[in-house]
């Protein structure tokens, strides 16, 4: 019976030791005594675990070797149509240059770049999603603010800052659902809208009126409604257009241009007015 | 005592970053593997319990310095699941033996998948227990650990010789 006391009392004494390192820890960090130590600790540890990533990223490539050529093959064949088109767009472009100049649009260039490296995915908090968010190594203390919209190195929209510590971020994907863009489709019609990520896997644009002509790979870039997202950066191409006779709105599907899984570096856009 | 507590420090360090940056993003099946929760069941069946309360401890710190979660989240989660597999080892499964190991890795890892999706339903709303999808990517993080708990046993028991035997003696 005595034996059996003590063990009680020792497993409760236990229980209270653990209770009371918790409460400590708690403590520490709400008075903000820890966060010079936090600080040094993320600081010191984001190179490593860039590095660690990357070496990931690299492993995975080479799972998907398969996958990967067939990519190749079909990359080939687009980069022919591609290249047929960009003599196209060059010419066009010469002649919107010169219409750019007129107008003094490069005045107005008044965003600018922040390089970051991604560190780590965040955990999935809805299992339904594929991807979860990613984590980059820099944050409040390096100008990153909540809302700002991230690139890739090809100035396509990864996704925004949802959440922003002193030294790190986090990046809510496109195709999450809780990223919602402000869009257009770029096909001439300006047809504006909100883009909805789905499930981690694509995005959706609802409520285009069914007047509108939208096309499988008609182009989707920001609108430029949103407070520090600028007009006209790429978003996606439309893969699916779901339009019926009954309804009044029609809704297209869109597919990310890039692949989230491969992204290493990416831009935050911020405007200097922040 | 010091040196002690700085290795501990170093491997804590170094699982957790195999676990955030590594497994998370190499291939969707390692990305299932819960190393931190495989490291704190060999942790509390090795060491002694105010060891293993400080590696519980440490993982806390550095899981909420990296995670965006509300703060005290993953440290409620990492404690009650260490509470768990305490329990287990204690007053269950004493022997210490290859199947015990297995059946505790099935066990903490629900417990700490039903806990981490119970704390965010309360947090977020987001559902999970009616929700086809759980239930697969919780028997997907059971299997992905359970390898992980094997290969980890072999190779402390070949190292180490810390286990009983791996098959039940008739």
């Amino acid at each position: 019976m005595f034996r059996q006391n003590t063990s009680i009392k020792s497993k409760f004494k236990k229980v209270r030791f653990l209770i009371f390192v918790f409460l400590i820890f708690l403590i520490l960090h709400f008075f903000k005594i820890t966060t010079p130590i936090e600080n040094t600790i993320l600081s010191t540890a984001n190179g490593l675990k860039t590095r660690i990533y990357a070496s990931s990223i690299f492993l995975n490539s080479i799972f998907n070797e398969k996958e990967t050529k067939e990519t190749i093959d079909d990359l080939r064949r687009e980069n022919i149509e591609l290249m047929t088109k960009n003599a196209k767009l060059e010419t066009l472009q010469a002649e919107n240059k010169v219409l750019r100049e007129h107008l003094n649009f490069l005045k107005e260039k008044k965003y600018e770049y922040i390089i970051s490296n991604v560190i780590s995915k965040n955990i999935v908090l809805d299992v339904r999603e594929k991807n979860g968010d990613i984590v980059i190594d820099k944050g409040k203390k390096d100008g990153v603010g909540f809302g700002d919209v991230v690139l890739s190195k090809e100035g396509v929209v990864i996704g925004k800052i949802n959440n922003v510590k002193d030294r790190i971020s986090s990046v809510v994907l496109v195709s999450n659902n809780k990223c919602k863009l402000a869009a257009m489709l770029q096909n001439g019609t300006g047809v504006s809208g909100i883009v909805e990520g789905r499930l981690g896997l694509t995005m959706s644009m609802n409520f285009i009126p069914q007047t509108e002509d939208i096309s499988i790979g008609d182009l989707i870039v920001t609108s430029g409604l949103e407070k520090n997202i600028p007009k006209g950066l790429l978003i996606g191409d439309v893969s699916q257009v779901k339009k019926e006779s009954n309804k009044i709105w029609q809704s297209a599907v869109i597919d990310p241009i890039i692949d989230f899984d491969d992204i290493l570096i990416v831009s935050i856009l911020k405007s200097k007015n922040k | 005592m010091l040196i002690k507590f700085l290795v501990n420090l170093f491997f804590v360090f170094v699982v957790f970053l195999l676990n955030l940056t590594f497994f998370q993003s190499i291939n969707p099946y390692f990305g299932k593997i819960n190393l931190l929760l495989v490291v704190l069941i060999f942790v509390t069946a090795l060491f002694k319990y105010e060891e293993a309360v400080t590696w519980t401890v440490m993982i806390c710190i550095l899981s909420e310095i990296y995670s965006f979660l509300p703060f005290g989240f993953l440290t409620i989660l990492f404690f009650l699941s260490f509470l768990f597999i305490y329990f287990l080892f204690s007053n269950v499964f004493t022997d210490r033996s290859f199947y015990s190991f297995l059946v505790t890795t099935i066990l903490a890892t629900l417990f700490y998948e039903f806990l981490f999706r119970t704390m965010i339903y309360f947090w977020q709303g987001i559902p999970f227990l009616f929700i086809k999808e759980f239930w697969i990517f919780s028997v997907n993080i059971v299997i992905s650990n359970l390898i992980v708990v094997v290969l980890f046993f072999y190779i402390i028991n070949f190292l180490f010789n810390k286990f009983n035997s791996i098959f039940i003696k008739v």
